[in-house]
């Protein structure tokens, strides 16, 4: 559905994305994860037609981004890093501005308060909403199309727990309807929840690019922290047969308070990586 | 060009205007203004006291009666108008001959006499309105020999002076020097300051950003800001020329001139727009851009003479120029002396909407 080649952008010379090339399959929930300045945003406007690349190519829906830029419009949603709604104009005003440029009728727009929760509030003006509901009737508005591609630029950044949750579940939900997913964000838990597949981006590269399950095989540590009952922690291998008798011993004497596993997070494997947070 | 996504865009920036309180303020301000001075000085400026003689009856008489701000005083001596407009207790006298009805039917040309002390703008203005009645009464345009008196002419005036590049304020009365007044200001405040805030402040608060992923093309959205600002200068020039009885002398050539002039601000305005990317950069410089864009309008009205040409000419290249002085002569009842202004708007119509053609061009490049 979305397949880059080389793509290159610079500003002023400065290059903010460097040769990249992937391929996000139909339907699919793909993660595009790196710290704030990485080339995520960058990746999202050459794609959505925002910004011309420097070089390479890229097509969604095999159009060409640059050539048939009209073309891929009817079949894109975005939703911006950044709350960008009309303050001054009501929830539904706002959703009915953005169904007539798309030509939906007012059925869509009703359909999508009630789907994103704000049907009660529709009539309100968007200024005296919290974050979380904007979010919410951001997504509504780049659902407006019945997109094949739904772009997220770091959809939870700013949002309470509670509200970031109720985003996330949208995500998971569109994930299985079908529409392909571009989602870029530096949270990794968010990430490891929603994608099929992630890549990694650092300096506008691509470092890996993987299932989170792969990623954090190839880089975790098969390793246990195990705790005792007189209040000792212990760091066993699950592939020094010493460790396992070890551990075989704890269990029979019945010394074992807690065991867990050292399995490697997403951030731990991108610090690994780069040796940088993800910040 | 997509007309939904521009009708779409235009109807939103509409209601969008009426929901800002600062531009709806600019948007009121020149009506409010309009209203204002046209109650405040309706009264005293256009009481124009008329002596008039006529040896017999004549539907002249009630035809004068009922002109806007004219206060009739019929006389029996013809000597005794010239005195009355000598000692100041009439502004302008009318002496008509005998059977001047009966002559006028039997197109004999017969004489009017006008006689006024030296205030040539009242009196023009006043034969103006006489004509029109005259023209009213006979069914045709009038054939009547004016005898024009000033009784105590003014130094330098005189019959064979040349059409006044500057000065137009001088053939319309002060009501009419407010009406061009707060027209200006309405298209220009409009144009060049409703338009670049609507436009800004889509980059500003990067919904434009979002209009841009949809169908929508920037030229859409350009052409749907080109029609709000449209629809809100005709609809305040319209009101200002209304509310304050404008649509006097040449109607049509005045509403040309407004229509062209709403055109060719409300294009400056989007080339504003165009070049300023934030709302605080537009609120900073919107002052330094309105000032000289009102300018030459104000020069347009007042007489210059004297003053080089290196001046006089690039201001009556200014658009505001040409409004002052083509709704001045429409106005007054001139309008065949302002087709020039109305050819010259709109050739710089054509010439800003290449400009904001070109802009489109080179930033979709």
């Amino acid at each position: 559905m979305i397949q880059t080649e080389s793509l290159v952008r610079k500003y002023n010379g400065v290059v903010a994305v460097d040769q990249l090339t992937f391929r996000v399959e139909a339907g699919e929930v793909f993660g595009f994860l790196g710290p704030n300045g990485a080339g995520k945003t960058t990746t999202i406007m050459m794609l959505t037609g925002q910004l011309r690349p420097t070089s390479g190519k890229a097509s969604i829906a095999e159009y060409d981004i640059v050539k048939q830029r009209a073309k891929i419009k009817p079949l894109i949603g975005v939703v911006f890093e950044y709350q960008n709604l009309y303050e001054r104009m009501s929830a539904r005003d706002n959703l009915t501005f953005f169904a007539q440029l798309h030509g939906v009728g007012k059925n869509r727009v009703e359909a999508l308060l009630e789907q994103v929760g704000l049907q009660d509030r529709a009539k309100e003006k968007i200024k005296v909403f919290s974050n979380g509901m904007k979010q919410r009737l951001l997504i509504a508005r780049a659902l407006l199309n019945e997109p094949k591609v739904l772009f997220l630029d770091e959809p939870t950044r700013g949002l309470d727990p509670a509200a970031a949750r109720a985003i996330r579940e949208t995500i998971e939900s569109l994930g299985e309807t079908g529409t392909t997913v571009f989602l870029t964000t530096h949270y990794m838990e968010e990430a490891d929840q929603l994608c099929r597949r992630v890549a990694f981006l650092s300096e506008g590269k691509i470092i890996a690019m993987d299932t989170p399950r792969n990623l954090k095989l190839k880089y975790g540590e098969r390793k246990a922290r195990v705790i005792l009952d007189d209040g000792s922690e212990h760091l066993l291998s699950f592939d020094e047969a010493a460790d396992a008798a070890r551990m075989e011993q704890w269990m029979r004497d019945g010394k074992v308070l807690t065991v867990h596993s050292m399995e490697a997070s997403l951030e731990d494997v991108f610090i690994q990586l780069t040796g940088r947070m993800l910040l | 060009m997509n007309l939904r996504v521009s009708l779409s865009v235009a109807r939103k920036d509409f209601i969008d205007a009426l929901r800002n309180a600062r531009l709806l303020v600019v948007i009121l301000m020149p009506i409010g203004f309009s209203l204002l001075y046209g109650y405040l000085f309706r009264e005293s400026i256009n009481e124009t006291e008329v002596a008039f003689y006529t040896p017999d009856e004549t539907e002249l008489l009630a035809a004068i009666q009922a002109m806007d701000n004219v206060s009739l005083t019929s006389v029996t001596d013809p000597r005794e108008v010239e005195a009355k407009v000598d000692n100041g207790s009439a502004a302008i006298g009318v002496i008509l001959p005998a059977e001047f009805d009966a002559k006028l039917r039997r197109d004999e040309q017969p004489d009017l006499d006008l006689i006024f002390k030296d205030d040539p703008e009242i009196a023009s203005g006043f034969q103006r309105a006489l004509m029109q009645a005259i023209e009213g009464l006979s069914g045709r345009p009038p054939i009547v020999n004016v005898v024009s008196r000033t009784l105590h002419p003014a130094q330098g005036s005189g019959e064979g002076t040349s059409e006044p590049i500057f000065g137009f304020f001088e053939d319309i009365q002060l009501q009419g020097y407010f009406i061009v007044l707060w027209v200006m200001m309405a298209v220009t405040m409009n144009g060049c300051f409703i338009v670049p805030t609507l436009l800004v402040e889509e980059k500003d608060h990067k919904t434009l950003a979002a209009i841009l992923v949809t169908p929508a093309g920037y030229f859409d959205v350009i052409m749907g800001k080109l029609l709000v600002g449209l629809i809100y200068s005709l609809l305040s020039s319209g009101l200002i020329m209304f509310l304050n009885d404008g649509f006097t002398g040449d109607p049509l050539i005045s509403i040309l001139i407004i229509v062209l002039i709403s055109l060719a601000m409300t294009l400056i305005g989007l080339l504003i727009g165009g070049l300023i990317d934030n709302m605080s950069t537009l609120n900073t410089w919107s002052g330094f851009i309105l000032l000289p864009l009102m300018l030459p309008g104000i020069l347009a009205g007042v007489p210059m003479e004297g003053v080089s040409p290196l001046l006089t000419t690039p201001l009556q290249a200014m658009p505001t120029f040409q409004l002052v002085r083509g709704l001045a002569l429409g106005l007054s009842g001139q309008g065949g002396q302002a087709w020039s202004s109305a050819v010259i708007l709109l050739v710089e119509s054509a010439l800003l909407f290449a400009a904001v053609l070109w802009s489109l061009r080179r930033r979709e490049a």
